[in-house]
């Protein structure tokens, strides 16, 4: 069990920069999801905090103690790589034994409790019968599981789970899932574990953390994260149909004022237009859910079908409007095809802004109060 | 072993046609292959045979193929000649072969894997260089060696030819088995730092068993390499440290070429190769790291 804390993480990989002055607390005992498009930096991120790779600039502290003069054996973590990585050339059981038999690890092990421990571990991760197997003889999820059980055998400080269950069958999925919560919340064992799952970040994450090209975009809890977005990058990233974020001219009209959608003009209620003239004006960037939209003969945009999916359904449609993509659910359907031209309606109530440069979220001068 | 793999290879797609049945093209083929090994293998079956033929059978013309075997070229070539035979012979083989592959493999993986995992300054520079003590033909080699070992009053031991042949299949060792070792996923190693092992135990524990076949192979070459050398052990040895070629050199000078004996001691000095070879090439086990990363 430890605290975390990595402070202006820097790392360039040649002249490729993928970290800068990257900061994140990671509390004991916590599970903390990492959520972000591919090539953000996850597993890099983790690699710096198992002390695998030590060329970086910045400081990471386990418990408040720099780390960076430490190997990552001596850090204690246990880790679960992205391409598993087992030792080929040992059984199943073999690659369990492994962390047990480290030198590091004299005598905390006795041969009745490697061997108690092993069985304990096949258990939990139903892999009992493989035990005798060559790691070639595996399916990718029966390889996934020895991985994570290599990393959690000997009881580390720290957990790093490079997405540690997506090869996994659905089924399997949920089982290991759950198996992992039940885990941390026996050993309480500090937990960082990439996934590209926002299903699986959202149930599992005490703290979930969004990472785009380097950068944190947000670290708080799952539910905060969905309902209150700290920038534009992860109100659009999050739901199964996401919500629709355009940047969007201010434009007025009988004295009220609003934004620019296809050549018509979409009110935006008064707390909404109190936080953008404060931040200036000019363009905004929305982000609206997907209830915002209806589909309308009468409403006032017309756009394009880019794109039409059937989800749980409900008919999801894609529609182009102003050059920008725009997200509709509706739950009759009706049979359209891409290039079709549909009208819909703007009720731009629920509507989170952010800075059009920045990405940041702009709040309501007094949200509270309102 | 590989050139079995790619021949099923390579007639898979021809499943289509009955089994069994060959086209023309296969025929021409297996002929093809058929007179070429027969080709390659042909001297090896004059020795064996010849060394089982009595004086009169070896003499035939044409050449007996059916005769009865008989032993006493081995027995002459094992106990008579020289009072001693060919066995302190066989035996200085065998200490001088086994001696330089050990230290060749064991010494050649090392380097291999310090070149090919840690950042090292120049060190692609640095393989070309260890490649590059080959590109001389080993006769240029032979003075300066001759020299160098009379200086250190090496002459005519096991450890002149040792420490030569090490030196002679080093390079190749370096080269092959940084192939090997190149082809280990990163992570794997990684895997082993963080579970608590140092780089030593994890170039034992981990790198060396999963470069198992590189190992093998480069065993098998040096070896071979080092008990058929014959320019610098006769340079090297007169007697006491002498090797099977040596010995083989000598024989026709000195008791007027009797191909039966001769023929005895040109087999005893195939066979034990052979079946080293043989019983190594059972281990390659290929494919090692397949499936261990995804
Ligand atoms: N050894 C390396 N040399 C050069 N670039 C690297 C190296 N390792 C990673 N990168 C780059 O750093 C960036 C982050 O890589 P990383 O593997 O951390 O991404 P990731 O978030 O884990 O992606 P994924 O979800 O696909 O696993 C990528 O752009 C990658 O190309
Ligand atoms: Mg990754």
């Amino acid at each position: 069990m430890a605290r975390i804390s990595v402070e202006g993480l820097s790392k360039s990989f040649g002249a490729y920069r993928v970290f800068e002055d990257l900061d994140l607390a990671i509390p004991k005992g916590s599970y903390v999801c990492l959520l972000g498009p591919s090539g953000c930096g996850k597993s890099t991120l983790m690699r710096m905090i198992a002390g695998l790779d030590t060329e970086h600039g910045g400081h990471i502290r386990f418990d408040g103690k720099p780390v960076e003069h430490l190997t990552a054996a001596q850090r204690d973590v246990g880790m679960a790589f992205q391409n598993y990585a087992l030792y080929p050339h040992l059984t199943v059981e073999g690659n369990l034994r492994f962390p047990m038999k480290a030198p590091l690890q004299k005598g905390r092990w006795s041969a009745a409790q490697m061997t108690e421990r092993v069985g304990e571990v096949a258990d939990l991760l139903q892999i009992r019968p493989l035990l005798g197997r060559a790691i070639n003889q595996l399916s990718g999820g029966q390889q996934q599981r020895v991985s994570l059980g290599r990393a959690l055998v000997r009881h580390p400080k720290v957990l790093l789970l490079d997405e540690p269950v997506t090869h996994l069958d659905a089924r399997l999925r949920y089982a290991m899932r759950s198996e992992l919560k039940r885990i941390h919340k026996v050993m309480g064992t500090t937990t960082v574990h990439v996934t590209h799952d926002q299903g699986e970040a959202l149930a599992m994450a005490d703290l979930l953390v969004i990472m785009r090209g380097g950068r944190i975009e947000q670290a708080a809890p799952a539910m905060e994260v969905y309902s209150d977005p700290a920038t534009a990058f992860v109100a659009g990233f999050l739901g199964a149909v996401p919500r629709t974020v355009l940047t969007l001219p201010l434009s007025e009209r009988d004295g009220t004022a609003g934004l620019r959608l296809g050549g018509q003009h979409v009110p935006l209620p008064p707390a909404l237009v109190a936080a953008a003239r404060q931040a200036g004006g000019g363009t905004v960037t929305i982000a609206l859910p997907a209830s915002a939209f209806a589909v309308d003969p009468d409403g006032p945009v017309e756009g394009t079908v880019a794109a039409h999916e059937m989800i749980e359904g409900a008919q999801r449609l894609v529609l182009q409007a102003d050059g920008q993509r725009v997200n509709i659910q509706r739950s009759e359907t009706a049979p359209v095809a891409n290039g079709d031209r549909l009208r819909f309606r703007v009720d731009a109530s629920e509507g989170l802004l952010f800075d059009a440069a920045t990405g940041d979220r702009l709040r309501p001068p007094l949200r509270r109060a309102a | 072993m590989a050139s079995m793999d790619t021949s099923t290879a390579r007639l898979a797609p021809k499943a289509a046609r009955a089994p069994g049945s060959l086209g023309t093209g296969d025929i021409l083929r297996y002929a093809l292959a058929s007179i070429f090994v027969g080709f390659c293998l042909f001297p090896l079956y004059m020795v064996l045979s010849t060394s089982l033929k009595a004086e009169a059978d070896i003499f035939a013309f044409p050449p007996a193929w059916s005769f009865r075997p008989i032993w006493d070229n081995f027995n002459d070539a094992l106990f008579v000649f020289g009072g001693t035979g060919v066995m302190p012979f066989l035996l200085n083989s065998v200490i001088v072969t086994a001696a330089s592959t050990a230290a060749a493999v064991g010494l050649g993986a090392m380097v291999a894997y310090g070149l090919t995992r840690f950042r090292i300054r120049g060190g692609s520079h640095l393989f070309f260089f260890i490649l590059s003590t080959r590109f001389a033909p080993p006769v240029a080699f032979v003075v300066p060696l001759y020299l160098m070992v009379r200086q250190t009053g090496l002459m005519d031991t096991h450890l002149a030819l040792i420490l030569i042949y090490t030196s002679m299949n080093l390079s190749l060792v370096v080269w092959i088995i940084r192939g090997f070792f190149e082809a280990i996923p990163v992570e794997i190693e990684e895997a082993a730092e963080i579970d608590g092992y140092s780089r030593l135990q994890i170039f034992f524990k981990v790198a060396l068993p999963l470069v198992k076949p590189g190992l093998i192979t480069t065993a098998i070459l040096s070896a071979i390499m080092s008990w058929n050398e014959f320019l610098i052990a006769t340079v090297m040895t007169q007697n006491k440290a002498a090797t099977l070629p040596v010995y083989l050199g000598g024989f026709s000078g000195s008791m007027g070429l009797e191909w039966g004996p001769y023929m005895a001691v040109g087999a005893i000095a195939v066979l034990p190769i052979m079946i080293f070879t043989l019983v190594l090439q059972k281990h390659l086990v290929r494919g090692l790291t397949f499936g261990a990363v995804r």
